[in-house]
């Protein structure tokens, strides 16, 4: 039961991009289509699950086991980019078609902000190793679903009669506004 | 949908059915923080194998576009399933070990289980992929010859 409302905390209440505004650039930058959206949503759950249980094995076991919570920070960058950078060279070597094709997310994800959000909201709510995984991975849906929606909305805006004026980034930021208003309306829901 | 929408390039080299396309570098890239480690290929041009169905020449400008299906995909071949892989595999295993197994405590269990199945899936991924490219599965198509 716990598990089910980390994920419903992570994904809708408490959504990263909409409620706590980490990982805005890929939000407005790959929001444009929904193939590419979706895409750069699942790569960055991938991260995210990933460096979520990376990043509690790091703390659990190095950190606090020799003392050095205040390398939490810096560790956890490293960890991410080293995480990232690993996928990335596995990807290439072993299926360059994909790599082609999807290789370009994998260095964006790198400087999410949202990634190292999760590594260090596990540590300050006390997760054990398994909510730890499902935290990742709700985050990662929540910010598939907010960039998702986003580019359903952009999509449908392209077809609409916008003022001049508000064409762009104008339009973009009201509605990303308007999704953040209606996210807030499931504060207190957990 | 609109030019903006597509990737502008330029044709560097043919094979056979194929073109090398070097993309253009957008003003965005200029002000973004992942510009340093986003190293497309060794010389630090993003160069896209294209297949040349306009018969593009070397110094073409071609408009490129992706196939959004093909797209979706790829991604959850190279992402989604490892990653339902690697959660659904650690959810369960962490239903039957709940100590620590030969000294290793379980949390470092879980975790290597998770990988191993990870790793199972990226090879499926793998030869998926290859046998996708042989039976020519693109993500990317020319639109346009713009000169």
């Amino acid at each position: 039961m716990k598990l089910i409302l980390i994920f419903i905390s992570a994904a809708i209440v408490n959504n990263y991009v909409l409620i706590q505004f980490l990982g805005i650039c890929p939000f407005v930058g790959v929001s444009k289509k929904i193939s590419p959206s979706l895409s750069m949503g699942m790569a960055t759950t991938f991260v995210m699950t990933l460096a979520a249980s990376v990043s509690w094995l790091i703390n659990h076991y190095i950190l606090v086991g020799l003392h050095l919570e205040f390398l939490r920070i810096v560790s956890f960058i490293l960890v991410i980019a080293s995480l990232v950078q690993l996928v990335e060279m596995f990807v290439r070597k072993v299926s360059k078609p994909l790599y082609d094709a999807l290789g370009i997310y994998l260095p964006l994800i790198t400087t999410n902000c949202a990634i190292l959000g999760v590594a260090l909201f596990l540590v300050i709510k006390e997760y054990n190793f398994i909510e730890s995984v499902v935290f990742g991975f709700s985050a990662g849906a929540g910010f598939t679903m907010a960039i998702v929606i986003m580019a359903g909305i952009r999509e449908q805006l392209d077809l609409a009669d916008v003022p001049e004026y508000f064409k762009g980034a104008p339009i973009t930021m009201i509605v990303a506004g308007c999704l953040a208003l209606a996210f807030m309306g499931f504060a207190g829901l957990i | 949908m609109n030019d903006s929408d597509l990737d502008l390039g330029e044709v560097v080299d043919l094979k056979g059915e194929f073109a090398s396309v070097e993309l253009q570098t957008k003003d965005a890239c200029h002000s973004c923080g992942a510009r340093f480690v986003c190293r497309p290929n060794d010389s630090g041009k993003r160069i896209l194998n294209v297949r040349n169905t306009l018969n593009a020449k070397v110094g073409d400008k071609v408009l490129i576009d992706q196939l959004g299906s093909n797209q979706l995909k790829l991604a959850s071949m190279q992402y989604g399933l490892p990653l339902l892989g690697f959660f659904i595999s650690m959810l369960v295993a962490n239903q039957f070990i709940s100590s620590s197994v030969l000294g290793v405590p379980n949390e470092i269990v879980l975790f290597i289980i998770g990988i191993v199945v990870l790793l199972i899936f990226g090879y499926i991924t793998n030869i998926w992929s290859r046998r996708k490219a042989l039976k020519k599965f693109y993500v990317f198509e020319m639109k346009e010859v713009k000169s």
